[in-house]
């Protein structure tokens, strides 16, 4: 008896146990939003802020330091930590930050994380610092809203505005008896110029996409051809049109038909093939030119073709930015260093490692320089005219996922583009019926 | 007795030493508490909440696990990890009794081998996935050269969905050499002597290793078992470099999924209920193991009551 009931004393104890943890856990909260407004300065008057990015290098890295210490130098009384971090967990880390209430003031922040993360409280909104200071947005060729915009608010200052580059190796061009193209070249005219340059023999290939999937630079061909990813107000998936799929049909034909491309799928653990110099053109990131740079051949930049019907020409673009995490109570200073990388003395700074948004900046001599002999301005150009952003939404991570997935069956052969198609926009539109009706815009 | 009551009747040495022994496993209990035990108690009690992460979880009672039933990508996860789990570890561990019993030879160069097979387990999973990666690659991978010198057009691997989890199980075997090692040292302990008096019996080589060396080994192949089992239900670093779950979901193991839910869409409480029901799942499938290894798990000197 004794036994027994010693027994259930130590159950009751340890019961008592998981009640309190249970308790514990169940304070598990968000931090409050910090105040807005400034923060007390420390004894001394200098008020400390950390800014965290992922590490993109040594030679990034140093370039952000320095390009910071313009801004420390100019602001004696805030103190700038800046902290680099792998970007392999970077967003998960952020995220559980925010969670323990320990987050930077100031991150990095890319097309992907801005709109779920500023859906759900995680970033202060710039506009009223931006309407307060007189920031002049139109000064920037590069518009903002549509990437970091919700609700009428602004979740992000431009680091960069990056996105889709039409890499062309000039080598195979002149090898093949091919002038660069010409600026209002169509489908055709790449179409012609691929199975010009396509040797199976010598495995040589006319053009590569990568990434493909929508809503990345396979969404340049089906707004092309007229179509869209999602409809207007990102509510709907729209990959089911007739125009929509005639895109997608142009790059399946590309691989099967015409055999100029490789599949993606048959390229598995090759991040750029366009470095192996046996790709003639290339859609890649404006993120690659460094390492394209280095590849050892003659290469240039070219414009985006035009759909030979509609006319259209499209690029898709998705950019950094800088955001101020809302947990921050040292707002007015963090916007203090995002309005200095946003400005001239940021993206001047930075200018060497990514393609700035300020519009003087970008036509001055120094960048053009940067990019000598290429011409940079075919890139610009096209992101000023063309620019499409990424249809960014607060479900972005998830739907983005779907189409991915159904997608993938066209580039293995597995399925055709209509039920591919249908197929991605069944699981779309049921993460969307998924959603708050707050989100819906 | 009370426990501080015992606690306080102690002699002071006593009473000394134990204070002496609770202080220094006290970074493990603290330890095992903040990181173990809290976590698994916030993650069961997260799962009866709607919790984003960044926003606080607000309780909705059981409507994770209700929406796991009508959760089509919960069944194909569930799915996918169940063949994994059960193609992949009766594989690893009959190749792997297979490759003990070769380097249980006394052969030549043995340690060498032995070290040869077992230094893939020391490889860093990302640095094998990546390997791995290219060894599949349809157009240069090693596996598709090799298949091509037999006449034989290999498959897409990883970018087909029918070939995707077949590439996996295949990848899984490349780290077979920490079981076996295992059963390396089970079968080192495995007393000569009963394979003398099966000699005398006149019992041939299959005789001996089926009547003596299996029966010896059970104890092990249980523990290799269930270790394997259960780690293959948390596969999640291969899907999420090779696959990302794909194509078309063939390859979304569960643990990927929860990991998505998590900390791509902002669904930390509905990864929480889906951490619990694989708990359950893995918890209820040990029990089996454990239930039915009276009926094939010998342990030198039981007495089985029958």
């Amino acid at each position: 008896m004794q036994t027994y009931l010693g027994t259930r004393r130590r159950w009751a104890v340890v019961g008592l146990w998981l009640v309190g943890l249970l308790i514990l856990s169940a304070c598990v909260a968000a931090p409050a939003p910090a105040a807005d407004g400034g923060s007390a300065p420390a004894g001394d008057g200098v008020v400390e802020i950390r800014l965290a990015s992922y590490g993109l290098g040594d030679a990034w890295n140093s370039n952000l330091e320095r390009t910071i210490d313009g801004f420390r130098e100019a602001n004696p009384n805030i103190k700038v930590k800046v902290e680099f971090r792998p970007g392999d967990a970077y967003w998960d880390k952020l995220q559980t930050e925010f969670a323990a209430g320990t987050a930077p003031d100031i991150t990095i922040n890319q097309m992907d994380w801005v709109i779920p993360g500023a859906a759900r409280g995680m970033f202060v909104d710039l506009m009223p610092f931006i309407e307060r200071d007189q920031v002049d947005l139109s000064a920037y060729f590069y518009d903002m809203a549509p990437e970091w915009g919700w609700r009428g608010g602004l979740y992000g200052g431009l680091l960069y505005a990056g996105g889709q580059a039409l890499y062309i190796n000039k080598d195979l061009l002149a090898a093949a008896g091919l002038e660069m193209p010409a600026a209002d070249w169509t489908w055709n005219d790449m179409l012609n110029y691929a199975l010009q340059l396509t040797d199976a023999d010598s495995g040589q290939w006319g053009l590569y996409i990568s990434p493909l999937n929508p809503p990345y630079w396979g969404a340049s061909f089906i707004h092309g051809a007229g179509g869209s990813v999602l409809n207007a107000d990102r509510t709907q998936c729209t990959l089911t049109t007739p125009e929509a799929q005639a895109g997608l049909q142009f790059i399946s034909d590309l691989i099967f038909v015409h055999r100029v491309m490789p599949s993606p799928v048959t390229l598995v653990g090759q991040e750029n093939p366009f470095l192996t110099g046996k790709v003639a053109m290339y859609f890649g990131g404006t993120w690659q030119e460094g390492q394209i740079r280095e590849a050892g051949f003659d290469w240039d930049f070219a414009h985006m073709p035009a759909h030979p019907e509609t006319g259209i020409r499209s690029v898709q673009m998705g950019s950094n930015a800088w955001s101020i995490l809302s947990t921050s109570t040292k707002r007015e200073e963090a916007w203090q260093l995002v309005k200095y990388l946003m400005g001239e003395g940021g993206q001047t700074g930075m200018m060497s490692n990514g393609i700035p948004g300020l519009t003087a900046v970008v036509e001055s001599e120094a960048f053009r320089a940067l990019h000598q002999p290429q011409d940079i301005n075919v890139v610009t150009s096209d992101f000023a005219n063309f620019g499409h952003d990424y249809y960014p939404t607060p479900d972005a991570g998830e739907w983005w996922n779907a189409v991915g997935q159904e997608l993938s069956a066209i580039w293995s052969g597995e399925a055709t583009v209509a039920e591919a198609t249908e197929r991605a926009c069944a699981a779309v539109d049921e993460i969307f019926a998924r959603r708050p009706a707050e989100w819906n815009r | 007795m009370h426990r501080f009551a015992l606690f306080r009747r102690m002699p002071g040495y006593k009473r000394r030493e134990a204070f002496e022994g609770y202080l220094f496993i006290m970074p493990w209990l603290v330890g095992l508490i903040a990181f173990v035990i809290g976590p698994i108690v916030a993650s069961f009690y997260l799962s009866f909440t709607d919790y984003e992460i960044v926003r606080s979880p607000t309780f909705v009672g059981l409507r994770n696990f209700n929406q796991l039933i009508n959760d089509r990508l919960f069944w194909q996860a569930l799915r996918v990890s169940t063949i994994y789990v059960f193609v992949s570890v009766p594989l690893g561990l009959i190749l792997s009794f297979a490759v003990a019993l070769l380097m249980n030879q006394n052969v030549a160069l043995i340690g060498l081998w032995r070290t040869v097979y077992y230094i893939p387990t020391l490889v860093p999973v990302i640095a094998s996935t990546m390997l791995w990666l290219w060894i599949f690659n349809p157009e240069f991978g090693l596996l598709n050269m090799l298949l091509a010198q037999i006449g034989i057009k290999g498959p897409l691997w990883l970018g087909h969905s029918q070939w995707a989890l077949p590439s996996l199980i295949i990848m899984s075997l490349w780290t077979v050499g920490a079981p076996m090692l295992i059963y390396l040292a089970g079968l080192q302990g495995i007393p000569t002597d009963l394979y003398e008096a099966a000699d005398i019996d006149g019992a041939g080589s299959w005789a001996k290793f089926r009547n003596v060396t299996i029966p010896m080994m059970t104890p092990v192949i249980f523990f290799n078992l269930v270790i394997n089992m259960i780690g293959a239900f948390q596969v999640f670093v291969q899907p999420f470099i090779m696959t990302q779950g794909g194509p078309r979901y063939a390859t979304l193991f569960y643990v990927l999924y929860l990991y998505q839910n998590a900390f791509q869409y902002f669904r930390m409480g509905y990864a929480s209920a889906l951490a619990w029901v694989l708990f359950a799942i893995i918890l209820i499938l040990t029990a089996l193991i454990f239930r039915s290894s009276a009926l094939w798990v010998y342990y030198e000197g039981e007495v089985r009551r029958r």
